[in-house]
């Protein structure tokens, strides 16, 4: 249970001697506070008692020094807390944001997105609310405890014991609500993270909720979620509602105790007026720790949840790490060779069988087959997102796994049909592939895909901002932008995975007569379901249920019944 | 003060819980105060007690009243507590509740331009701030100010002078506060501006992961990620340095008024003009200002959070649904099948028009596929039908009416719609095609998935049609989302169907199948009126007729013959394949 906090321990390492300076900070703030109290005892047993102003008027002095340098200590503290705290929750970000890239693409197909964006977020905010207004109060009424416990020892024991009887009934009072809050809480928790992951869907599906007219059920979806989270918080007002007044009411007790039996020592000589005054002050400085802490821990219950989704994330294993020798390619000529390639996801059905081609440099390897042949597969086998579980893919002669991957896909360019576009300009997101291009290289490439006629036609051109849904660019425009940025990239090899399924013919004669001259030298594969896209390639593959059934070029593949002549067949029977 | 207003409006039926929070807070905060005074009578009674054994019963009676205060105490407390943080649960709920309500009012084009990781910050990390506020802060902040008079008024009775004296320093902490406030509230929203960044950052890398890793760019990526991480982090030093200065600055205001106390309450007890009795509630009395002003000081800062958050809230609350139910709707026309008619329409996304007076006439139960280069408008064209989107100018009509007298509702409800990108739910198979037919039964399902050739891929499936789809479920191709999808707009029947690209994803043998089956339903119904937007010219040739989108303009539209033969836009496009394949 405390396991993540002292994992977190390990990014404060670079802060260590600022953390060192502000609990020095801490402490000093801590008994100055506690030893105010004394000022006013003494004023009273020694000035006003004995008539003495020049008591007064020292302790005045004393006084005013005091909460000059607790001003100023807080002001230390509050930022310096916050200065390291934010540098551990930058480095916690980093770290994890990097963690995330290394990790394998089957991990992003098994978790829902919204979980992982929700670690980033929510659940470091989670943690930075409880470093805004925790950690310092923490480690300051921690201290603060420890320090009027002493002080009240030190001043009178008897008494001090005697309002220590309250401590025991307090112990158990905490116990019992910290047991009961905890589960009250984490059901909160839950209920919360729900609503997020039924917003998340929802919120990105609405333009099917809305085309299918089900926003009541959606409504229904959500009303009952969110009731589920209001009765969950409902149930911890109700146990704070006993809690927290409960040790307003022990307080008080411990302050009657003061008055009877400080009362009674007083009149017996065995104890002074200042002493009881002292103890008035420091029955209150007491409890209110005790109550903050209290407050503090249902926090901290959360944030410790937090933290460990926040490492279960860190410690996934970065699938594929390239071996520490692994090969960084300089350069690539684009021998491809698929020997014997098996493959499956872990606990599924084989989805590739005995897979095995060889594209020389500069050819045009295109893939046909129904879908979930296996098409897109070979390709993320070629990039090296995943292993093959049984035989080997070569790029120039080498081994893939021994292979940095990153290396491998420097040099090549891979269009996908789900175009994604970031955030930015649409010349950011054609230059996305070669940060150093020039404007003129982005225009030419929008040139070469025939994205430029209309990108010039919106007001901002090139620099018109797209986002998540593309902001006014249709599906089509989408996909010749992302064209655009794989040829920038000017990649030995070229991948086009349906890159042109929604763009219109005359776009795509433009495309193809543009290729034949920058696929030059190039090895390209093409995976397409538009037959007239493929025809030009130096060979055909056909895929069925994850084994090649036949190879050839187009006119030897059309020229005798093969399943590509049906498909040719189904395709332009008009 | 508009924002807290409008917030406290969410406690709507509930307002009774912010009338007892406050008369409880007020008996509170009597209680509270009441106890030093009655410790002050003690330590009085102590001092003047002399000699005697045993306990004296004035003290016994003076301890007895401190318990029933406290007692008082403790209930007055108790019920604050449990009322103000309902109220505070009912306002979160009820504002949850009409952000959901907006968001399925809003239309297209707020989704166009907004984030979903934003929109679901807001509904969660947003609406928590004003909890927190309305449920504590709110009434801690009353607690704050109701202690600072009632202990002014208990000073100045006690002793006017020395009141004066003692609480001039006062007026200062209200100034401290509105600087605070005023200074602090713009950071906040910066800061929630810069979080919303890291969001974004976080959305597209985990969205995008391929494209990152396609084209190596991690280290680039990391960088800007960092930067904006690093964003957040400067502005919340900011607010950080700003509280650290001002929240420990109004605990130093009572402070300078103890100190006050002891010079001049001090000397007044050695000259014999005050006794120690009530030097030492004078002392307790201001003791019991430092909790509220430094909880005032927080409170400040708590309270401009939540209007900060408030305001996002508000924002989108604001946001105006184009697409509005009309006043008076008029009933769609009871007929099998529905004509449409696009008259001199124009629309686009804000930029430049993308519809520049577009008209279309189809008749009922018309198969018309829309063609067009890349960025033509097609789309746009469909999506006026179900009211997506509201065109600039020129009107839609549907059965003769237009689409801006409908019921948004029946309209949407008679129209089927397969977008050109799917979306799926995590919900079952089946529940993902009844998605536009709840009470569809078994067997419609099957049909539709059947017409749109994805039943048996379905019972190849490990549970079949029980079988989770998405990220929690079976990885489905792009292919058969797009056949899931077909199958979902024929479930409900719609007596229009607007296909949009509905097929690119699919291999031709099967797109032959389902045009195959298409063309029954087409047929044999021929009581459906059906769109098309399509590439391939075998899609095409399954139309009546063919409308050829150019400039934002039907430049054409007739059946392919007529079009073939014409040597306009048509010609030009599907000429050549047509020659190709011949």
């Amino acid at each position: 249970m405390k396991f993540p906090l002292l994992r977190l321990l390990s990014f404060t390492g670079p802060y260590k001697r600022r953390l060192a300076a502000l609990a020095l900070v801490t402490t000093t703030l801590t008994a100055l506070m506690v030893g105010e109290s004394f000022i006013i005892g003494y004023t009273i047993d020694e000035g006003l008692t004995a008539g003495n102003m020049n008591v007064v008027y020292l302790a005045v002095g004393i006084y005013a020094v005091v909460h000059l340098t607790v001003w100023g200590l807080s002001y230390v503290e509050t930022f310096g807390t916050g200065w390291v705290g934010q540098r551990v929750i930058l480095d916690l970000r980093n770290h994890l944001f990097a963690h995330l890239q290394s990790l394998s693409l089957q991990y992003y197909s098994e978790q829902k997105a919204g979980w992982i964006i929700s670690r980033l977020t929510n659940d470091i905010e989670n943690f930075n609310n409880l470093l805004n207004d925790g950690v310092q109060n923490l480690v300051r009424n921690g201290l603060m405890l420890i320090g009027v416990v002493l002080a009240m020892l030190i001043v009178d024991w008897r008494l001090a014991l005697a309002t220590m009887a309250v401590i025991p009934v307090m112990a158990v009072a905490t116990a019992i609500y910290r047991r009961k809050s905890m589960r009250a809480f984490r059901r909160a928790r839950q209920a919360i993270a729900e609503i997020a992951a039924y917003l998340q869907e929802n919120v990105s599906g609405m333009r099917v909720v809305q085309a299918f007219t089900r926003e009541s059920h959606a409504m229904h979806g959500f009303d009952g979620r969110n009731m589920d989270y209001r009765k969950a918080n409902q149930r911890t007002t109700t146990l704070s509602a006993v809690y927290f007044p409960g040790v307003e009411f022990l307080a008080a007790i411990g302050l009657a105790i003061i008055l009877l039996y400080g009362g009674y020592l007083v009149t017996q000589g065995q104890t002074t007026i200042g002493s009881m005054v002292i103890f008035v002050s420091l029955i209150n400085m007491a409890f209110q720790p005790i109550q903050q802490l209290s407050q503090l821990y249902s926090d901290l219950q959360s944030v410790i949840a937090s933290l460990e989704k926040v490492f279960s994330v860190i410690d996934t294993e970065s699938d594929r790490a390239d071996d520490p020798d692994a090969k960084s390619l300089e350069r690539l000529s684009g021998d491809i060779e698929f020997d014997g390639v098996d493959f499956g996801y872990a606990g599924g059905d084989g989805i590739l069988s005995d897979v095995g081609f060889r594209i020389r440099p500069g050819e045009t390897l295109a893939i046909v087959g129904e879908t979930g042949a296996g098409k897109s597969t070979i390709v993320k086998l070629l990039s090296r997102f995943y292993d093959p579980t049984g035989g080997v893919i070569r790029v120039d002669g080498e081994d893939l796994r021994n292979v940095r991957g990153s290396s491998l896909r420097r040099h090549m360019g891979v269009v996908l049909q789900d175009t994604f576009l970031f955030t930015g300009t649409i010349e950011e997101n054609i230059r996305y592939g070669r940060p150093d291009a020039t404007r003129e290289d982005i225009e030419d490439a929008a040139r070469a895909v025939g994205a430029d006629e209309f990108i010039k036609r919106f007001p901002n051109g090139y620099d018109t901002e797209v986002g998540e849904r593309g902001g006014g660019l249709s599906v089509g425009e989408r996909q010749l932008v992302s064209f655009a940025r794989a040829l920038l990239a000017e990649p030995s090899i070229l991948v086009l995975d349906e890159a042109t399924s929604s763009v219109d013919l005359a776009t795509e004669a433009r495309i193809e007569k543009a290729l034949e001259a920058l696929l030059e030298g190039r090895t390209s594969i093409v995976i397409a379901h538009r037959l007239s896209t493929i025809r030009r390639a130096d060979r055909i593959l056909v895929l069925s249920n994850g084994s090649i059934i036949e190879q050839g070029s187009h006119d030897e593949l059309l020229s005798r019944p093969s399943a590509y002549r049906r498909l040719h067949e189904a395709q332009f029977a008009a | 003060m508009k924002t807290f207003l409008r917030i406290m409006a969410f406690a709507k039926g509930n307002r009774w819980l912010l009338v007892v929070g406050l008369v409880c807070a007020a008996g509170y905060t009597g209680a509270t105060l009441a106890i030093p005074e009655i410790v002050g009578r003690g330590v009085d009674r102590v001092r003047e007690f002399d000699g005697g054994f045993g306990l004296d019963s004035t003290l016994v009676w003076l301890t007895a009243a401190l318990l029933g205060v406290a007692a008082l105490r403790f209930l007055f407390s108790g019920v604050r507590r449990y009322t103000t943080n309902n109220l505070s649960h009912v306002i979160e709920y009820n504002m949850r509740r009409a952000f959901f309500r907006r968001e399925l009012d809003l239309s297209h084009s707020f989704y166009d331009r907004s984030s979903t990781g934003e929109l679901v910050s807001r509904a969660t990390n947003d609406l928590r701030v004003i909890r927190f506020f309305t449920g504590w802060g709110m009434f801690q902040m009353f607690i704050s100010v109701l202690t600072l008079v009632v202990v002014s008024v208990i000073l100045f009775v006690k002793n006017p002078a020395l009141a004066a004296i003692v609480l001039s320093p006062m007026p200062i902490l209200a100034f401290a506060a509105w600087r605070f406030a005023s200074k602090v509230h713009p950071i906040f929203k910066r800061i929630q501006g810069r979080l919303a960044d890291v969001t974004t950052s976080v959305q597209e890398n985990v969205s995008g992961i391929r494209v990152v890793k396609s084209f190596s760019r991690e280290p680039f990526e990391r960088d800007r990620f960092g930067g904006r991480a690093e964003g957040v982090m400067n502005e919340t030093l900011a607010a950080r340095g700003l509280r650290a200065f001002y929240i420990p600055g109004m605990t130093f205001i009572p402070a300078v008024s103890v100190a006050l106390l002891v010079f001049f309450g001090g000397r007044a007890v050695i000259e014999g003009s005050l006794s120690l009795g009530d030097f030492v509630a004078f002392q307790l009395y201001l003791m019991q200002l430092v909790w509220p002003m430094q909880g005032f000081g927080i409170v400040v800062d708590q309270g401009q959070r939540a209007l900060a958050a408030g305001e996002r809230t508000f924002e989108v609350l604001d946001e105006d649904p184009e697409v509005k139910k009309p006043e008076n709707p008029i009933p769609l026309p009871d007929t099998p099948s529905l004509g449409v008619e696009f008259e001199n329409v124009s629309f686009g996304y804000g930029g430049d028009e993308v519809l520049r007076g577009a008209s279309l006439s189809v008749e009922p139960g018309e198969t018309v596929a829309v063609v067009g280069a890349t960025g033509s408008g097609k789309s746009s064209l469909l999506s006026l039908v179900p009211r997506f989107y509201d065109p600039t100018s020129g009107s839609v009509k549907l059965g003769g009416v237009d689409t801006r007298d409908l019921d948004p509702a029946e309209l949407r409800r008679s129209v089927g719609v397969v977008p050109q990108e799917t979306f799926l739910f995590s919900e079952k198979v089946r529940d993902n095609i009844a998605f536009g037919k709840p009470d569809a039964t078994d067997e419609e399902i099957e049909r539709a998935a059947k017409i749109s050739g994805v039943h048996e891929q379905i019972m190849g499936f490990p549970e079949g049609y029980d079988t989770m789809v998405g990220e929690w479920g079976i990885t489905l191709s792009g292919g058969q989302k797009q056949r899931i999808a077909i199958a979902r707009a024929l479930v409900k029947d719609p007596r229009t169907l607007l296909l949009d690209d509905a097929t690119s994803s699919v291999d031709a043998e099967t797109e032959k199948q389902i045009q195959a089956a298409l063309s029954e339903t087409l047929s044999d119904a021929s009581s459906r009126t059906t769109f098309i937007v399509a590439h391939r010219l075998s899609t095409i040739l399954l139309a009546d007729r063919i409308a050829v989108l150019d400039e934002g303009r039907i430049a054409e539209f007739g059946t392919h013959d007529e079009l073939s033969k014409r040597g306009g836009v048509y010609a030009e496009m599907y000429g050549s394949e047509r020659r190709e394949s011949a």
